[in-house]
């Protein structure tokens, strides 16, 4: 019996050191599996706020309902108590807690008092946890393409959030930690991590009013118009920052049109016709081979490079100043004066106003997957592309290329990047600028001078008579351009610009407004008044002083449109 | 035996009174310390499963307690009289042990497919438990008083036996097939120490043996657990998973543990973690350190209870001390053999360790029977004249 004894305790402890000790690692290893948990944690995202720090986008806890079929004990009751608070079909609900996975989520980032009401009820298996969620105090349509989205798993998709993620995000934490079989924690085991360091806030160049007033402004004339949608950028004529980009687009089938999904701005392009020519005229200028009063035989057609050219909308035959030109719109006065630029020249200066480039520094995109337009180098103008490129056929630009390359005009002569981001905000509250494009010189404050004029003239008797606003002088062109399409141009679908600054002496706000097939096209008649529309209240709200005479009396009291800024 | 018994006397001739007390308080000892040992155990292993199941740590710990006061009662009673009173109840103790296996599977309470509790609200009883003590007295009893006719199988093996039988089939009825192979041991011990002969002896246990590894692959739960001893791997998430979990622990404690309080299996990786498989935490937590001193402690116990037996004044104190003794240390092997993945999950439980009212109530009992016998020793020429007369 004792012999059986110590060969029984023999081969027991034998056994003991093979598993505790020679063979324990394959154990080991498998016990860590099932009972280590490494946890990600994001940082905070930061926020996106208005050049004023005025919040657009920000980020908060939320409940999220949630259930774990495993604790759950009586699905049909629960079900119906639930559909009563969440608005949930039961079945869906239903389903949800007789699933067989331990976690089923019901409805995340509802409104506190929907969790608290779930919290209430005390149901078994269904939990209520607090995550973060992604909240715009200005309402869900308010620059929602520009702004971009994040998922429900706060991962950035689109627009802002996407282009800034890196910054917006922060870096993420991680923990580690061992848990029972139920999930608790288990207090002796060994546990690290690292804590998520918060992402920083985005300050923009956007003006909150002012990007709520052109998504307003834009929603009625493009609903009164039946357009498919419009476009409206406002850019501070002297920093090139843009106030406002919205994008709006009309749903046919109720006629309700709202801000767009995406942000067309940036990344929409349309040929924009006659508002180009002001280019073609400055080019001219530049050159010094036409002045303000030149005169060109103006005939009914014109033939360049063996296409015959005509003017669209009736504009008078005959002689024609350059400011005539302009004013009442001439595609074929225009094709003339572009024949004494050159198509070297006139590409060198479309490109020297932004055309045929993205908007961001060395032509890197300011938003993801904006467009950089269509213009085709001059090598490539074998036919009539200096011709239609003068007056606005043949080339692509986006709203925002269109504001950069009229803004360059508003800031006498030198181009200036559109910027949409003035510094982020890092997390001890420190702002940081980031840097203004110095600018290019595109033209001479003599051309500047001289188109300015004209355009001045556009809207004192031209084509833009509509624009005009009260108590300030207005500067801008119209731009009524037939959609292209397979093999030809549209007879029926344009494309109605109003592209101007103001004051026209010393602008403050550089405009673009956009129109995309309003049923009364004429840029005249439904952007121009757009434009003056929203001038109008935007220089109310930016408080920017009148300069006539008659008005500046009883104007309010001058106020910088630069607001203060806490730190710098 | 004979032989081997006359020789370890003749070499004890010259100090036997001291070891005779040495011995006695060693074993004494040994039993404290396994319970104190168990009790410290018992607390950080049911610590989880108590919050769990009454939202209190320490609610298993304060009963075992309790139980273990209780234990130290009933060692106190059975060490203090004369263990031969213990004949006179021996029938009565059979009948009543036998009536209460019966009704256990008329009233009994089922818990994870076998029926092995009697409840009684405050507490529950496993029979069988008493059973095995029954069994011993019984038959030591039977044997004693057939001294003279041992080599007579018609007047040994067979009534002992025939007595055996319905203890046996009963616990195997609820079913419980780890405490039957448990009584059938100390039943073979019992014969082979009163010297019955060997030849049908070693029929019977092989019987026995070949019998247990039949009913194993009878049923089909234990046809999975056999299965899955082999290769726990092969269905960790289902039948291997107890084994897993268990030897997951011992690994985890490596050489000198996790440290007290610190285990992981107890987080509701390994069921039972307080009852069958506290080996298993004691080994997570205080490493192969201290699963090798429990598994000498026991062995140590074990070896000093044969030499009880070696030493008892007469054949019915002999046989006492080797069934108990045969008991303690094939219940303990049973539960470390399961634990340590080298016997198939019985539900056993580890003597003087496991969580367990009745069990460890009826094993204290026991060792107090044992350190009665172990009080009485008599120096070996003593013994011889004793025989003699």
């Amino acid at each position: 019996m004792m012999v059986v004894l110590v060969m029984l305790v023999t081969l027991a402890g034998w056994r003991l050191v093979d598993v505790q000790i020679v063979g324990a690692d394959r154990y080991v290893e498998w016990g860590a599996d099932q009972r280590v948990q490494r946890i990600e944690i994001a940082g905070a995202r930061g926020s996106i706020l208005d050049r004023d720090r005025n919040a657009l986008v920000l980020s908060d806890d939320r409940p999220t309902i949630w259930v774990d079929p495993t604790f759950v004990t009586d699905v049909e009751a629960s079900a119906v108590a639930l559909h009563d608070i969440l608005g949930l079909e039961v079945e869906v609900i239903r389903a949800a807690l007789s699933s067989d996975r331990q976690h089923e989520f019901l409805l995340r980032q509802v409104d506190t008092g929907i969790g608290d009401a779930v919290r209430a009820l005390g149901l078994d298996g269904v939990f209520v946890t607090e995550e973060p969620a992604r909240l715009r105090p200005n309402g869900p349509d308010f620059a929602r393409g520009l702004l971009g989205r994040v998922d429900v798993d706060q991962s950035a998709t689109s627009g802002i959030e996407l282009y800034y993620d890196d910054l917006l995000a922060g870096v993420g934490g991680w923990q580690i930690y061992e848990q029972g079989r139920d999930g608790t924690l288990v207090p002796a085991g060994s546990s690290s991590g690292e804590d998520a360091t918060p992402g920083e806030d985005i300050v923009l160049t956007i003006h909150r009013e002012t990007q709520f007033l052109a998504e307003q402004i834009l929603i009625e004339q493009v609903e009164a118009t039946s357009a498919k949608g419009g476009y409206a950028v406002i850019m501070r004529t002297g920093t090139g920052e843009v106030l406002a980009a919205a994008s709006v687009s009309l749903d046919r089938d109720t006629g309700v049109a709202r801000p767009s999904s995406y942000n067309g701005a940036y990344l929409d392009t349309y040929e924009p016709g006659s508002v180009n020519k002001v280019f073609t005229i400055a080019a001219a200028i530049e050159a010094g081979v036409v002045e303000t009063d030149t005169e060109f035989e103006v005939p009914e057609t014109y033939e360049f490079a063996d296409k015959i050219f005509s003017e669209p909308f009736s504009t008078g035959v005959g002689e024609l100043t350059v400011s005539q030109i302009v004013s009442k719109s001439s595609n074929i006065g225009t094709i003339r004066v572009a024949e004494l630029v050159g198509k070297d020249r006139l590409y060198e200066f479309l490109v020297s106003v932004g055309m045929g480039s993205r908007t961001g520094k060395d032509g890197s995109a300011t938003v993801p997957d904006e467009s950089a337009g269509i213009l085709v180098p001059s090598s490539g103008w074998f036919g009539t592309e200096l011709a239609a490129i003068s007056f606005g056929q043949g080339l692509a630009l986006t709203p925002i290329q269109v504001a950069g390359a009229y803004n360059a005009i508003a800031n006498d002569g030198l181009y200036v990047r559109p910027t949409l981001v003035r510094g982020v905000v890092d997390r001890e509250g420190m702002m940081h600028r980031w840097p203004i494009d110095p600018g290019t010189r595109a033209m001479s404050s003599e051309t500047v001078a001289s188109v300015t004029a004209m355009m001045t003239e556009v809207v004192a008797a031209g084509t833009g008579r509509l624009a005009a606003v009260d108590g300030y002088t207005v500067a801008g062109k119209t731009g009524t351009a037939q959609k292209p399409f397979e093999g030809g141009y549209s007879d029926t679908d344009y494309m109605s610009t109003f592209a101007g600054f103001v004051p026209a002496a010393d602008p403050e706000l550089t405009i673009v407004v956009v129109l995309d097939t309003a049923a009364t096209y004429l840029a005249g008649e439904v952007a121009a008044p757009l434009f003056s529309e929203l001038a109008e209240y935007v220089l109310r709200t930016l408080r920017v002083p009148p300069t006539d005479s008659a008005l500046a009396a009883s104007s309010v009291a001058e106020a910088p449109l630069e607001t203060a800024d806490a730190v710098d | 035996m004979t032989a081997i018994s006359i020789g370890v006397r003749r070499s004890e001739r010259a100090n036997s009174a001291v070891a005779r007390d040495a011995s006695h308080a060693v074993m004494f000892s040994l039993i404290v310390l396994l319970n104190l040992l168990g009790l410290v155990m018992v607390l950080s292993a049911s610590s989880v499963a108590g919050i769990q199941d009454v939202g209190n740590s320490r609610w298993y710990f304060e009963r075992q307690l309790i139980w273990v006061g209780l234990g130290a009662l009933a060692l106190g009673v059975t060490y203090s009289f004369d263990y031969h009173v213990l004949r006179r109840i021996a029938l009565p103790g059979y009948i009543l042990s036998v009536g209460l296996l019966f009704s256990v599977l008329v009233i009994g309470r089922t818990v994870g497919g076998s029926t092995r509790w009697i409840d009684f609200g405050f507490a529950r009883l496993q029979p069988s438990e008493i059973a095995k003590m029954a069994l011993i007295v019984f038959v030591a009893d039977l044997l004693a008083s057939r001294e003279a006719h041992i080599g007579d199988r018609r007047r040994s093996l067979h009534p002992a036996l025939l007595f055996f039988a319905p203890m046996a089939l009963l616990v195997l009825r609820e079913p419980d097939l780890g405490t039957t192979a448990i009584l059938g041991s100390i039943l073979v011990a019992l014969l082979f120490v009163a010297g019955v002969p060997l030849r049908p002896l070693a029929v019977l246990a092989a019987g026995g043996v070949g019998a247990t590894i039949g009913l194993a692959f009878v049923a089909e739960y234990r046809t999975r657990r056999v299965l899955t001893l082999f290769d726990p791997w092969s269905d960790p998430q289902g039948a291997g998973w107890q084994t897993l979990q268990s030897l997951t622990g011992l690994a985890n404690g490596g050489s000198t543990g996790v440290g007290l309080g610190a285990s992981r299996a107890k987080w509701g990786y390994l069921p039972n973690s307080h009852t069958d498989f506290i080996f298993a935490i004691i080994g997570e937590e205080l490493g192969l350190v201290g699963s090798l001193t429990v598994l000498l402690m026991i062995a140590a116990l074990g070896l000093l209870g044969f030499r009880t037996a070696l030493r008892a004044p007469d054949l019915f104190g002999q046989l006492l001390a080797a069934g108990i003794t045969t008991w303690l240390l094939v219940q303990a092997f049973v539960n470390i053999g399961g634990v340590i993945g080298l016997l198939p999950i019985t539900g056993v439980t580890l003597p003087f360790m496991s969580f367990g009212g009745s069990s460890l109530l009826v094993t204290m009992a026991a060792a107090g029977v044992l350190l009665n016998v172990s009080k009485r020793s008599i120096v070996p020429s003593a013994a011889q004249d004793a025989r003699d007369a």
